[in-house]
């Protein structure tokens, strides 16, 4: 085990993947020569040189569309995309390419492709620059979507990715690249599609993703000085979605807060309430409770967003109504 | 007493009145609680109106088309169909001024009284525990049912029913609400009834308890083909029934068996197994105890085989045989005993195997034998897996739990507790 | 001349030539008698583009088609039996009915594919150009990717963003630019600042030619130079190939906004009439008959053992679906 910062952990995937497979190459906009504006790729044109560590025109749909087919023609692409606010100019290729053709061809091709993005808001950053748009991909069949939330995640899955035959959206945060945590050794992978228990708990179930699990951690705290016993589950993966892991989380706790820092609205946790709805209706006492980021714009200055972000005290709040 | 069909739920907030588009039973059909008995078009949108209990449709009084308030009555479910409770069908007046002219407000409050809200997991439990919920007070927002509502009706029940049934009078199905999620279940032996129990329950600190029957034992109907699985699935159906999604379980000769099966299948979240002088370990059983104990017709012929059981057999209950006699003759057992017998211990040799499945269990699993047992070898308990605790107790014979319950208990509590530090 | 056709290939293109037009006829007949679903993009006197344009291309070169992509399929050697049932969407086409005509592919042929976004294809090719070109760096491979695309495509952002790239790159991609004078129903000067759109490949340092592409010669010579260019790893070219789409945008296309006299002048320049007339001298008539019978034979032939093929049966589809798990 090693302690790394979450953007060192990317970093090291990556460079373990380019080291093993040399169809393995980096494309972006200031991620060579610079290393990238969140110093993910630094260092890896060095190594890797400038064919396989690309700094690219400032074209996002081009080159997206670029990464689906170079996917089916013999290389892995890992394509990133500086801000998640800048997917909407991916989605024609996710949604009208990427996502059809393996089914569309009968199989003829597969994309083995990631898109690296990170999203989420609490810089500052404004309206443009911190959005979580979480639902916008994992609304799209033939995409797998995965938003680690911890260093250990963010390297065991983007190797995963990597080596995945299938195009997969690789969700980060930009407050989570200077969080630290341990690291396994070697050749760390983390499964695709399987969610993690991040605290055990038996009165609620506190379901998140990316960052959001930092702030149920922390909900989790406060709810237990109040004696209430929160589960913590990180999805790790938003599709296809660990249904297995929240049902049998939901059977235990009965009750469940679904967090998402998208937009609420038509939004990712909206997704994950109706599946508990679908799945654990029965073992249900209380109605599911929703936790994401208010349907608006989100705004500069302090105050303001941090009225319209979900934080620790808005999920320990939503556990106290569920247990209500 | 009859129950009326309302609108209730179905009615929408700003409605004022609805029409009849459908009844889908007629009146003298049986109707249950839940089913759908009216079609009503509230605001362009078709709602099912469903029976608030069992019954049988007694009257329509809003028939197909009839447009109607939001307050009227559409019909009546009721026990029967007395001719008295027969109402033909009439139409109704049309939407009655003063109820199109109830406030919203007001006519929510009408409404909350008449739904019951109750969570989904409470609504389960209280099905499960036959508890008809629209009598509770719920604790939730809103007054909602929560499920703690209803274990505690269930504690307070089991509160005022006697703590203890009589030594050996026939028990009463253990099964019916303990409320608990997470009980304590102990399987009596083959023979043997519920009230095995009696002389452990008292040590048992109090915890909750579930003691279902064996089919053909007890008050549990007989299977026609009781392998050792259906008999686990019997059980199973009653731990489910209870509400129990986990439990600590002991079963003791065949009864012990079952609990194997039932761990080793992890159908029900087994959290500790504790086994006295379970069958199933190897071939051997007393044959002529079987034969004895199922053709015994006297308390005088019974009583020789029954001093069996016992190391001690001054320790055996006063009026033991007769109990057992009377059980057979007040709810037919013996004929099912004996068929499980022939389909369990052939030729007095045990046909099942549970060695499987105590590999399979892989929580606290503890075995009590008598050293003096005389129906079924302790030596049995050699080849057991290697995580499973063993206790010999010394001057006890096939049915510890009758001859040191005190001891017998301690033990179970102990496995149960290490399943909970585990 | 450089790059022309000997005339085996200029016979093999007339009969390329012939079966798209006839497979655009009978496609017209299917759809009216209801045997089709949806809309059918015929490419009627536009076939001299893409069966001159890919006519120099291997299997290992990889091809993206638009919405108007028949000619450029059976271009690329794709089987006439597999696009037809494709259309009619059985299960023994190209794509087992998935696909339909506008999204065919067929990957042992180095068509992928098909694409029904206003210039998909674009981008596509640009992005099989960065993998051919590292396999060709890699194991001194010559392969190339082409893309032909519409006078439509060529206003979008992403063909800009493309060329941009592939000349920044010097990236081994031809990009075919089949100039039928109409987007939908809008004439391109209605959509394009200047008339020739081959000026733009100034801009990016790439060089291009205009074409008459109704001539199929002419078309395979320019494509043919540039095909070599970027074989030779010298980068991206623009071949502006002009031509002119002698039926509606598609078969639910009611028309009235194509001008009589435009129709009847480019009739007279029949892409088929022209590459038989250029055959005259060297080969007899009767052969020339032979081979345009036989293009039209292999079609109906298509068509008989398609309408007799099974349709498919829905099957689950593991990748797009939200619950399963990867391996799983």
């Amino acid at each position: 085990m090693a302690m790394m910062r979450y953007a060192e952990a990317l970093r090291s995937a990556l460079r373990e993947e380019m080291q093993r497979d040399p169809s393995v190459w980096l494309m972006g906009e200031d991620i060579a020569v610079y290393g990238g504006v969140f110093k993910v790729s630094k260092d890896l044109m060095a190594e890797f040189g400038p064919e396989r560590v690309r700094d690219t025109p400032i074209s996002e749909q081009t080159l997206t569309a670029m990464a689906v087919t170079a996917a089916m023609s013999g290389t892995r692409p890992v394509l990133e995309i500086m801000y998640a606010d800048f997917l909407p100019l991916s989605v024609d290729a996710l949604m009208n390419q990427a996502s059809i053709y393996n089914y569309i061809w009968n199989g003829q091709v597969t994309m083995p492709f990631v898109l690296r993005t990170q999203g989420g808001g609490g810089a500052g950053a404004g309206a443009q620059h911190s959005k979580s748009l979480d639902a916008l991909v994992a609304h799209i069949p033939g995409l797998k979507v995965v938003a680690p939330a911890t260093a250990a995640d963010a390297k065991g899955l983007l190797k995963a990715a990597i080596r995945d035959d299938h195009p997969v959206i690789f969700l980060e945060h930009k407050l989570l690249y200077n969080t630290r945590d341990e690291v396994p050794d070697g050749d760390h992978l983390v499964e695709i599609g399987k969610a993690r228990i991040a605290r055990v708990g038996s009165d609620v179930s506190i379901i998140a993703s990316s960052k959001m699990v930092v702030d149920a951690l922390k909900a989790a705290d406060e709810l237990a000085k109040e004696g209430i016993s929160a589960e913590v589950i990180d999805l790790r993966t938003l599709r296809p979605l660990d249904r297995e892991t929240i049902k049998a989380s939901i059977a235990r706790t009965h009750h469940a807060v679904v967090v998402n820092e998208g937009w609420c609205f038509c939004g990712y946790a909206a997704e994950l309430s109706a599946t508990i709805m679908e799945s654990c209706f029965d073992d249900l006492d209380a109605p599911v409770e929703r936790v994401a980021t208010h349907d608006i714009p989100i705004p500069y200055s302090e105050p303001l967003e941090s009225t319209v972000l979900p934080d620790a005290n808005k999920i320990a709040a939503a556990a106290r109504r569920a247990l209500a | 007493m009859s129950h009326e069909i309302t609108l209730a739920g179905g009615a929408g907030e700003y409605m004022e009145s609805a029409t009849v588009v459908s009844w889908a039973v007629e009146v003298g059909d049986p109707v249950r609680a839940g089913d759908v008995v009216v079609v009503v078009e509230t605001a362009k949108a078709a709602t099912e109106i469903e029976a608030g209990r069992d019954g049988v449709l007694a009257a329509i009084l809003a028939p197909e088309g009839a447009e109607v308030g939001i307050g009227a009555v559409l019909g009546r479910v009721a026990d029967g169909l007395d001719a008295d409770e027969v109402t033909p069908v009439e139409p109704q007046p049309a939407v009655a001024e003063p109820e199109a002219a109830v406030p919203n407000a007001l006519a929510k409050a009408e409404t909350a009284g008449r739904r019951v809200g109750i969570s989904p997991l409470a609504r389960r439990l209280a099905r499960q525990a036959g508890l008809d919920p629209s009598g509770i007070a719920g604790t939730g927002p809103g007054g909602r049912i929560k499920s703690r509502d209803i274990e505690r009706v269930l504690r307070e029940r089991a509160e005022v029913a006697p703590a203890i049934a009589p030594i050996v009078a026939v028990p009463s199905p253990g099964v019916a609400g303990t409320g608990s999620a997470a009980p304590l279940v102990l399987l009596h032996g083959f023979g043997a009834n519920a009230a095995a129990w009696n002389m452990v329950r008292p040590h048992l600190d109090g915890r909750p308890v579930l003691t279902p029957e064996l089919p053909g034992h007890g008050r549990e109907p007989a299977l026609a083909s009781p392998s050792l699985e259906a008999l686990a699935e019997a059980v199973l159906g009653q731990i489910e029934d209870s509400g129990a999604r986990e439990c600590d379980l002991v079963g003791h000769s065949l009864g012990g068996a079952v609990a194997a099966v039932l761990a080793g299948n992890q159908s029900v979240r087994v959290r500790s197994l504790t086994l006295i002088a379970p069958a199933g370990l190897g071939p051997e059983i007393d044959g002529g105890f079987l034969a004895g104990f199922l053709s015994a017709r006297t308390a005088e012929s019974l009583m020789p085989w029954l001093e069996r059981l016992a190391a001690d057999p001054a320790r055996l209950p006063r009026g033991y045989a007769k109990a057992v006699l009377r059980e057979r003759e007040r709810f037919g057992v013996g004929a099912a005993q004996v068929t499980i017998a022939q389909r369990l211990f052939p030729d007095g040799t045990q046909a099942i195997r549970i060695a499987a499945d105590l590999d399979r269990f892989a929580g606290p699993l503890k075995v009590i034998w008598g050293k003096g047992d005389r129906i079924i070898p302790q030596r049995h308990q050699d080849d057991l897996p290697g995580h499973a605790a063993c206790h010999r107790l010394g001057g006890v014979g096939h049915m510890p739990y009758l001859e040191t319950p005190a001891l017998v208990a301690q033990l179970i509590i102990q496995n149960v507790r290490s399943a909970k530090a585990s | 001349m450089k790059n022309s056709p000997t005339v085996d290939e200029q016979l093999d293109m007339l009969g390329r030539m012939v079966a798209v037009r006839h497979l655009e006829e009978r496609l017209g007949e299917l759809h009216k008698a209801g045997k089709t679903r949806g809309p059918i993009h015929r490419c009627d006197g536009q076939e001299a583009v893409g069966i001159g344009a890919t006519a120099m291309l291997d299997d290992e070169d990889l091809l993206t088609s638009t919405h108007r992509g028949h000619a450029h399929y059976v271009g690329k050697g794709v089987g006439l039996h597999p696009i037809v049932a494709e259309i009619l969407g059985r299960a023994t086409g190209a794509c087992a009915g998935r696909a339909g005509h506008m999204l065919i592919a067929d990957v042992k042929k180095g068509l992928l594919g098909g694409n029904a976004i206003v210039g998909g294809g674009i981008p596509a090719a640009t992005g099989f150009a960065v993998s051919l070109q590292m396999k060709n760096r890699a194991d001194g491979g010559q392969r190339v990717a082409m893309c032909i695309f519409g006078d439509g495509a060529a206003q979008t952002g992403i063909c800009h963003e493309s060329m941009n790239i592939a000349a920044l790159w010097k990236l081994p991609v031809i990009f075919v630019l089949e100039h039928n004078q109409y987007g939908l129903t809008a004439h391109h000067s209605t959509q394009s600042s200047v008339p020739d759109l081959s000026v733009r490949a100034a801009g990016y340092g790439m060089p291009s030619e205009i074409v008459d592409g109704n001539d199929v010669i002419a078309v395979h010579r320019a494509v043919g130079a540039a095909v070599e260019r970027a074989r030779r790893g010298e980068g991206p070219s623009l071949i502006e190939a002009k031509t002119y789409r002698m039926v509606g945008f598609s078969t639910s296309d009611v028309g009235g906004y194509q001008k009589d006299e435009d129709l009847a002048t480019w009739r007279e320049r029949d892409p088929i009439v022209l590459a038989r007339a250029m055959l005259a001298d060297a080969v007899p008539a009767e052969r020339l008959d032979a081979v345009m019978a036989a293009a039209r034979a292999e079609v109906d032939a298509a068509v008989e053992q398609a309408l007799g093929d099974p349709l498919p049966v829905f099957a689950e589809h593991a990748p797009s679906a939200p619950y399963t798990v990867a391996g799983a």
